[in-house]
């Protein structure tokens, strides 16, 4: 199945892009896909995602389908779902 | 001018009604359905803080100004840099090394005489944000640091007093409107420090107006209870693929530390 991840704010500099399309076998819960992005990213994007204890940080909002989800191990991500990263932006 | 002493909705004695001038400069905006004489009267009785007047707040306090807002009071330290002129479009190239505040004021004056300004040649802080915030109806979070949004958030809270967070990031913009009590606050969105957050960000003037300009509809809309402002909800755009969306944010924190 295919997922597609938007990357927004400062992660898509990071990222140097602000859209990829990821390939699972079968759903999966949005944490996984959440470590799949950090295990195959650099430092920063972990950083983004996660805290020092390895919990998903706290003012990351992350989108499925543009509705904000909270509870990462039990929504359960099926094909062709768009998941969103917005970390938080100040600019003025 | 006619005065009435009433006890208005915020605590101000002088109530002060539309002139004959008022209802002819504003003439184009009282012909939108559900925008009248009532709320405009609210508009010319109502204080909002600004802070800051960069290429957020700015438009804000110009798209303030222009729609009748009673006073404005804007906060803002620092002197007018070369690479301020981008995006901080109440300010000119011959004013380079002056206060910021006091170039955004003149221009504002000289744009709308009837508006009372009020400056702080400062930021934001938490020795000053009681004695800046405390007259304001209404608060536009333009500011560069989370530090000062969060503290902004605080005294929106503790003053029960809606909130407009405007912020940008590149080609990126959002805004999101906070009612105490009612939505979650800034702290229920972003619960702990943005570590990554830095004061110097990729910003074009005409984004920041965008989001500059969206805030204000939201904030005249909550403040003359006119039309559905978005509450719960944050409005995001990306400039790259001009696309504009609503978000519906979670519920408010069981444990916020800063509104509950
Ligand atoms: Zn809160």
């Amino acid at each position: 199945m295919t997922v597609t991840i938007h990357y927004k704010g400062q992660i898509a500099t990071e990222v140097g892009s602000s859209t990829e399309d990821l390939k699972f076998d079968e759903p999966i819960y949005l944490i996984g896909i959440l470590k799949a992005l950090s295990d195959k990213g650099t430092e920063a994007i972990n950083d983004f995602i996660f805290d020092e204890k390895g919990q998903p940080t706290r003012s990351l909002l992350v989108l499925v389908n543009d509705e904000q989800v909270i509870d990462f191990q039990k929504t359960l991500i099926s094909d062709d779902c768009v998941i969103s990263l917005l970390p938080p932006i100040a600019g003025g | 001018m006619c005065h009435l002493t009433v006890a208005t909705h915020r605590w101000r004695l002088v109530f002060k009604m539309l002139t004959e001038v008022d209802k002819l400069r504003y003439s184009w905006q009282l012909d939108v359905p559900g925008f009248g004489e009532r709320e405009q009267l609210t508009l010319k009785n109502s204080t909002a803080l600004v802070t800051r007047v960069g290429g957020i707040g700015g438009p804000v306090a110009q798209s303030l100004a222009a729609a009748g807002i009673g006073k404005l009071i804007l906060a803002h330290a620092g002197k007018l840099r070369e690479d301020d002129l981008n995006r901080q479009i109440l300010m000119s190239r011959d004013q380079i090394g002056e206060s910021r505040v006091k170039c955004a004021a003149g221009t504002l004056k000289r744009f709308n005489s009837d508006t009372q300004i009020e400056v702080f040649d400062e930021n934001v802080n938490n020795v000053n944000i009681d004695r800046i915030s405390s007259e304001a109806d209404i608060i536009f979070g333009c500011a560069p640091l989370f530090e000062e949004r969060f503290l902004l958030n605080e005294a929106a809270v503790k003053g029960n007093k809606p909130l407009i967070d405007c912020a940008m990031y590149s080609m990126e913009g959002q805004v999101i409107p906070i009612v105490p009590g009612t939505t979650p606050c800034l702290k229920c969105i972003y619960p702990d420090d943005p570590e990554h957050w830095q004061r110097k960000f990729p910003v074009f003037g005409a984004v920041s107006s965008l989001v500059a300009q969206i805030g204000v509809i939201e904030g005249i809309k909550i403040l003359c209870q006119f039309d559905d402002p978005s509450l719960g909800e944050m409005i995001r755009f990306d400039a790259s693929l001009m696309n504009v969306k609503k978000i519906r944010l979670l519920p408010r924190r069981e444990n916020c530390p800063a509104c509950n």
